[in-house]
């Protein structure tokens, strides 16, 4: 069985106000098994070891954190960190910039040789998002829809959502069977300068209604929102939105891990070191070493893939539109993934089409996008949502056509337009009237009836709805005179139906 | 005695008869004014001088029965066989005439030098109206007549009669008989694809849509059922039939008829001015769809293609652009030869053994697969025209199935619902709007134009939404 690791992690913050960006990304990793993947991490870890590329800490360390220590920089070389930086100094010139960058590529070219050289395929992908992303739920205290980071949430889920169903480079995979790894990243979701007041209120709401715990900083409140164990809720969610696809497969998907990891580059375990020596982390000066935070990372976190560091340095370099991305090591992960910008508006259009045509909403889907106008989404965008649609006409059945034709709305306003439906043969005296644009499970069904009454004398009415034409009126006149006066009236004022909907509503 | 010299020797020979004129039928002039003129106003100029229909004294003797030889001789391609001759012999100009002056005083005769018997068609029914006569010796139509092979002496002998009775009117059941004998010749044979009734349904329709037929004989047909009390609205009017909640939705249609220099009229006007409308050349029906089957297994061959453009269908000079949304109006019988309905043919067995989505073949393909072996067999001698043959249904449900978004009005005069019953199971052929069927005087001709234009709405607004979808699938799947 096909193993296949995902490794995602993110750039940028959620911010309501804002109108910055926020990326997820990552990469895939697939192998014809499992050990060969395991073979495939030994290798990467050992290279970038030998090579000082080691990003930060992972499963590969000892267990004893007093005697984890930073890389030694090789004797020759004392300018350079012998280890690779999450990211340039905050003085770092151009060319000290470039420098890191450079190196994030020579690593990566590593990795990719590593990976021809046991099989191993990887493809890369990101999202990019706007930052004030709506959140999905909407909470009684505006800034608990930050900390709980529902929006985030969201497009995490997205990026989950598409990378499995979506990029051939799984998708493809998913009916013979795959033995499947998440990696995500552990994530604090933050809001700044709140009062004395409010700061509890809003602290206690998180506790209490959400069962998160907030915690107090110089700079505002902090909470973890996705911690070690989320993994697996994440990972359900976004195979949900999939239901019937993935019910479909019947099971062939194992999943073997799904967890959210804590990235802890050198620098920052270097700095967490520094502030357990100096206690400021301790409860209290000279306490016991079990309250440093060194030694609580290593005993109760999890630790990632050395390989996961990747996740960061791929959103990090998307989030800056670094020119990493256009390495040919980079283009090519990215050829095998896919990149898109979610902060174009019709993207949502297009995920949602998507998910509703392989839940075998086929109709639906189209529809939604008409509605949506999804085909107007910037053009490369629109590529890679097309490489997925392509083969739906391929697959669309007459009674799926025949519902589109039915369903389609011209344009807004115009759906109802010359609602009237043909007078069957042999009964000149009967009119069937479609209504597209009232729901088939429209409740006020008496209440229309005698809308319509009032709009349409002289006719028994009967209404009904089913699938594929939605709502419907079958008028029965005295004569075929009075059917035909009828249908002109009603071909003269388009929007009757409307009216006569409008009328029952209110 | 030949025909021309009949009416010089007849002048000759009753010249200076008081109020008596005599025009030769064969003389196109004559022919022309007697329809054109006469049939408009009760002093007509024939023949460059004006005769008095409504004086007793007048005396008409037409010297001929069968239009002049030129008269119909210079149709288009589409109409060639149609034998219009038969429909504007004098007997039925003078029927007409009485249908449409019954007061008027002036007697009438039409001299053929031909036997009774010979007389077929039309004339023969209304001649037998002209003799007829009632129980007082009478004729029920007052001076009228048609002699045939008449000697001097009767024709003498009915100058004198006719003078005398000057007082009876025709009476209106008469004249509805007359008219309904005229109507009934002209729609009869409906469903036979050279019939009368479809130039006068294109010629009527397109008057209603503010349009004309190019047609030489439109102005005839135009006095003829105007006789029988059919007014088709004036031509110069601009009225399309396309609802307004549709306009623009439609961006082109094309039209595939062997008669499309008839109908392209109308159907432009119907749509409107500003809908393009794709038709073959004139003249050239034949010689534009004989590659056709080879334009549509090119496309069909191409494997990045869903949809058909009017380039597949029509020829496309180099430097004209094809359209890709349209309506495609299409008639069902194309009179095409058996060589084309086997390249057709194998159109269909290519299409079926291709990977592409056959989404109306869900139930059908077994009809199909029977329907194509059998056209594909060239060694069957040309079967007669038979409306309700299914091999007329062929090319629609081929187009269908090669492009399922492209709206195809089934155009033909068959109303027989055999020829329905194939479509049943095609989503995107579109049967809510014929060619009408012109048939007994009783419906109104304003209630036909009016359930025509319901129904044209209504399969324009089945169009728009196929294209609509068309469009989206495009937008939304195509690379």
């Amino acid at each position: 069985m096909k193993a296949i690791e995902l490794f995602f992690d993110e750039s940028g913050s959620i911010d309501p106000d804002g109108r910055g960006t926020m990326v997820v990304a990552g990469f895939a990793i697939k192998a014809d098994s499992e050990p060969r993947l395991t073979q495939f991490h030994n290798t990467v870890f050992a290279e970038l070891a030998a090579a000082n590329m080691l990003a930060g800490l992972c499963d590969k360390e000892t267990r004893r954190h007093d005697q984890i220590s930073l890389p030694v920089a090789p004797a020759n070389d004392s300018t350079r960190k012998p280890y690779l930086r999450k990211r340039p100094d905050d003085g770092a010139n151009d060319q000290e910039r470039q420098a890191h960058w450079r190196r994030i590529v020579a690593a990566a070219d590593k990795v990719a040789a590593s990976a021809s050289s046991h099989n191993v395929e990887i493809a890369a992908f990101a999202i990019t998002f706007p930052a004030n992303t709506a959140s999905p739920i909407s909470t009684t205290l505006y800034e608990l829809e930050t900390l709980t980071d529902q929006s985030f949430l969201r497009r995490l889920e997205d990026a989950l959502e598409f990378l499995l169903f979506e990029c051939r480079f799984i998708a493809s995979e998913l009916a013979t069977g795959i033995e499947l790894s998440v990696n995500l990243a552990t994530r604090a979701a933050e809001i700044k300068s709140c009062d004395l007041n409010r700061e509890d209120m809003v602290k206690s709401a998180l506790k209490q209604d959400w069962g998160h715990r907030g915690v107090s900083t110089a700079k505002g409140v902090i909470c973890d929102t996705l911690q070690a164990s989320d993994g697996i809720s994440i990972l359900a969610s976004a195979i949900n939105r999939r239901g019937k696809l993935w019910q479909a497969m019947g099971g062939h998907v194992h999943v073997s891990r799904s967890c959210c990891y804590k990235l802890k580059d050198w620098d920052d375990w270097q700095k967490m070191r520094d502030q357990d020596d100096a206690g400021v982390n301790a409860k209290a000066r000279g306490q016991k070493a079990k309250d440093d935070r060194c030694k609580s990372y290593i005993q109760y976190d999890l630790r990632p893939r050395q390989i996961h560091y990747f996740a960061d340095f791929i959103s990090n370099a998307v989030y800056r539109k670094n020119k990493i991305c256009d390495s040919p090591t980079f283009q090519d992960w990215f050829a095998r993934g896919f990149r898109f910008d979610a902060t174009d508006p019709y993207c949502d259009a297009w995920l949602s089409a998507l998910r509703g045509y392989s839940n075998g909403d086929r109709c639906g889907a189209l529809l939604g996008m008409h509605k949506d106008d999804a085909t107007k989404g910037n053009r490369a965008n629109t590529a890679i949502f097309k490489e997925r649609t392509a083969h739906w006409p391929d697959e669309l059945s007459g009674e799926e056509y025949r519902a589109l034709f039915q369903r389609i709305e011209l344009s807004a306003g115009s759906a109802s337009a010359t609602p009237v439906r043909t007078a069957t043969p042999g009964n000149a005296d009967l009119l069937v009237v479609c209504i597209p644009n009232l729901p088939s499970s429209c409740r006020n069904i008496s209440g229309l009836k005698s809308a319509l009454g009032t709009l349409i004398s002289g006719a028994q009415i009967t209404l009904g709805s089913n699938e594929q034409h939605g709502c419907f009126a079958a008028l029965r006149f005295d004569t075929p005179e009075a059917a035909f006066q009828a249908r002109e009236e009603m071909s003269k004022s388009g929007d009757w139906p409307s009216k006569a909907f409008l009328e029952a509503s209110s | 005695m030949s025909l021309g010299s009949l009416p010089a020797a007849l002048s000759f020979i009753l010249e200076g008869t008081r109020g008596l004129r005599i025009f030769d039928y064969g003389d196109e002039n004559v022919f022309r004014d007697l329809w054109l003129n006469a049939l408009e106003s009760d002093h007509p100029s024939i023949n460059g001088e004006n005769s008095e229909m409504s004086a007793p004294e007048q005396q008409i003797l037409i010297i001929g029965n069968d239009p002049p030889s030129d008269a119909f001789a210079h149709l288009p391609e589409s109409l060639r066989g149609i034998n219009f001759c038969s429909h504007f012999t004098a007997t039925s100009w003078l029927a007409a005439w009485k249908v449409k002056f019954p007061k008027a005083k002036a007697a009438i005769a039409v001299i053929d030098h031909r036997e009774t018997d010979l007389a077929t068609g039309t004339a023969c029914g209304l001649q037998t109206i002209l003799g007829a006569r009632n129980p007082s010796a009478q004729a029920i139509i007052p001076r009228a007549t048609v002699q045939n092979a008449p000697s001097l002496t009767s024709i003498c002998q009915w100058l004198h009669d006719s003078a005398k009775d000057t007082s009876r009117e025709t009476a209106p059941h008469h004249r509805e008989l007359l008219k309904t004998t005229i109507w009934n010749a002209l729609t009869s044979d409906r469903e036979r694809h050279h019939a009368i009734s479809n130039v006068l349904g294109a010629s009527l329709l397109a008057e209603e849509v503010g349009g004309k037929t190019s047609v030489p004989v439109q102005p005839f047909l135009r006095a003829l059922v105007e006789a029988c009390g059919i007014r088709a609205k004036s031509p110069g009017g601009q009225e399309s039939w396309m609802p307004a909640q549709l306009q623009y939705k439609l961006p082109a249609a094309a039209l595939i008829d062997d008669m499309s220099d008839l109908w392209s009229d109308f159907v432009q006007g119907a749509l409107g001015r500003s809908v393009p409308l794709r038709t073959c050349e004139k003249g050239k029906f034949a010689d534009e769809m004989k590659e056709l089957p080879t334009r549509l297994t090119k496309a069909l061959e191409d494997e990045t293609r869903r949809t058909l453009d009017t380039s597949d269908l029509f020829p496309t000079p180099a430097g004209e652009t094809a359209t890709a949304d349209f309506v495609l109006f299409l008639d069902l019988r194309l009179h095409l030869d058996d060589k084309f309905r086997a390249a057709l043919s194998k159109v269909g067995w290519l299409l079926l053994q291709s990977e592409r989505n056959l989404s109306w073949l869900e139930k059908g393909r077994e009809r199909l697969e029977s329907d194509l072996r059998r056209f594909a067999d060239t060694t069957q001698p040309a079967r007669p025209e038979n409306p309700n043959d299914p091999e007329e249904t062929l090319l629609p449900r081929l187009l269908s199935l090669i492009d399922p978004t492209l709206p195809i009005v089934i155009f033909s005069s068959t109303h027989s619902t055999d020829l329905s019953d194939p479509f049943r199971d095609y989503g995107n052929i579109i049967t809510t709007f014929r060619k009408p069927v012109l048939s007994g005087l009783n419906a109104s001709w304003a209630q036909m134009v009016k359930e025509l234009r319901a129904n044209f709405a209504s399969a324009m607004e089945q169009a728009s939404r196929i294209i609509e979808t068309r469009r989206l699938i495009r937008g939304a799947c195509d690379k």
